[in-house]
């Protein structure tokens, strides 16, 4: 019962907004389009075209230009401020508090994945940092020391998506989602889910959840906008199609992530090949999720 | 006098371009393994000459750049690197045009990172290991430590080529950054139309911007 509620609460807040966002979305691909596979006789620009895996692609760099509108009014002003005007332990608090009550979600997902060894870290972590950080505001379990960087047990991040990529989910097409950023179908389910997920929630009234599980996520966005102000002026600086390289990032990103940094020895198996001499066959890039 | 020196330098030429050929039909059929250590060596060379560089208040930027130049042919397979980041396109282009690729992207990848040149802090450099893949390349992880900041982890992948061994890719927090470059590349091709000389001069037009930037 508390659950449905919850559910209820937790969408009423967003119905009417989501409604008109969704007309907007509708409109938008009506006028936009979807992006024109080449000809199915060139291979080579199939396979990139498949590779991409972008065939919203001019609604995507639509809500990518928009998303960088919201970030030069809103976002990159308020990171910024935030990180001119709080000292740095402090901001290192405001993340250890966030990822902290993230904890027990990650926790939920680790024994999901059968991933037996994270989760043990991820539950002595939300133990060790609830009561001796105290309440989160320090990472003591991650033992932070510039001597010996592999002493402790670092923050590791999981999510609903990530889960649904272990269990075999395909990632689905690229999406650039208003606000939240780049995404897939996956991930994008994923996002809707998770919140049920972490246990957290649940110990906060009914009313209060949906606007608790907001408040974290704004406030974790802030605090990470503020640390990559500089590494995406200079990745946006350095790239001809800053969209492109962007939905790049993403995938390369999102699939270490699952892989929880278990990655292929060599991400280029293909690119020997080419480093050689020129192969008549063009093998496009082994990195799908 | 001229007219003979001119023509000594076309033999010397002749006689080295010759060689490289022969010694590179005979590294292509081969491609050595690497030895345990090798790559270790080349990627501590490099980060060691890059802090020097770096921390080096006396230089002018203009040094700096011509440094970093020297370093990066000298450590990367940057022809490679290029090939690969153009995927299909290279192919396709004409020799003239493959010119003009590899000196524009030479300039880019110098003129990006001369842009961080200035922001140089302390940073420190350590290898943490080597391994070698059963197809004899090595993976060096590193660790780059800034003052006060998080550490971040760079892994190097080098391998053996026409008798030099090279680095063909360069990985941060799981993220490739020839592949990177290459997604990148394949887009700004094809917003191009496929048409090789508009994508050059695109290419050309973001050097000379980082340029004006960093100067």
């Amino acid at each position: 019962m508390r659950n449905k509620l919850a559910v209820r609460e937790h969408f009423v807040t967003v119905r009417s907004s989501a409604k008109l966002a969704l007309a907007g979305v509708i409109t938008l691909a009506a006028l936009t389009g979807c992006a024109t596979p080449p000809p199915a006789s060139d291979k080579e620009a199939m396979a990139a075209f498949k590779e991409d895996n972008d065939p919203l692609e001019p609604l995507n760099r639509y809500f990518f230009e928009f998303n960088r509108g919201i970030d030069h009014l809103l976002l990159r002003p308020v990171s910024e401020f935030y990180r001119g005007a709080l000292p740095k332990g402090l901001r290192n608090s405001v993340r250890s508090v966030v990822n902290n009550l993230e904890t027990p979600g990650i926790f939920v997902h680790d024994i999901l994945q059968g991933e037996v060894e994270r989760a043990s870290d991820s539950f002595g972590r939300f133990t060790t940092n609830t009561f001796f950080g105290p309440a989160g505001l320090n990472d003591v379990a991650a033992g932070d020391n510039p001597k010996d960087p592999d002493a402790g047990i670092p923050f590791h991040g999981e999510d609903s998506g990530q889960t649904l990529a272990v269990w075999g989910a395909d990632p689905g097409p690229y999406l650039m989602l208003p606000i939240y950023g780049p995404s897939n179908v996956r991930d994008t389910l994923g996002m809707a889910v998770n919140f049920y997920i972490n246990p957290i929630n649940y110990i906060v009234p009914t009313e209060h959840r949906s606007g608790f599980a907001l408040a974290r996520t704004v406030i974790k966005g802030i605090d990470t906008r503020s640390r990559t102000i500089e590494t995406f002026d200079e990745i946006e600086r350095g790239s001809i199609d800053f969209y492109a390289t962007v939905r790049s990032l993403y995938r390369q990103y999102r699939a270490s992530e699952i892989a929880n940094g278990r990655g292929p020895m060599n991400p280029l198996p293909e690119m020997s090949e080419e480093l050689e001499e020129d192969k008549g066959v063009e093998r496009v890039s082994s990195i799908r999720k | 006098m001229l007219r003979r020196k001119f023509l000594g330098l076309c033999a010397l030429t002749l006689v080295v371009t010759a060689s490289v050929t022969v010694r590179g039909a005979v590294a292509q059929s081969q491609n050595r393994p690497l030895l345990p250590g090798e790559a270790r060596k080349q990627v501590k060379f490099l980060g060691d000459a890059a802090v020097a560089m770096l921390s080096d208040q006396k230089l002018t930027q203009q040094e700096k750049n011509r440094r970093f130049r020297h370093l990066l042919n000298q450590s990367f397979a940057l022809r490679g690197i290029a090939r690969f980041a153009l995927g299909r396109y290279w192919r396709r282009a004409n020799f003239a045009q493959r010119r003009r690729y590899l000196k524009l992207f030479e300039d880019y990848i110098v003129n990006s990172y001369a842009a961080r040149f200035s922001n140089y802090s302390g940073e420190s450099f350590m290898v943490i290991n080597e391994s070698i893949d059963e197809r004899g390349r090595a993976i060096v992880k590193t660790r780059i430590q800034r003052p006060g900041g998080e550490p971040v982890e760079v892994i190097w992948y080098l391998r053996e080529r026409l008798g030099a061994v090279r680095i063909v890719d360069v990985m941060l927090e799981g993220i490739s950054l020839s592949l990177t470059q290459r997604s990148d590349f394949a887009a700004a091709v094809r917003t191009a139309g496929g048409d090789m000389d508009a994508f050059l001069d695109t290419l050309e037009a973001k050097v000379r911007k980082i340029k004006g930037v960093t100067k």
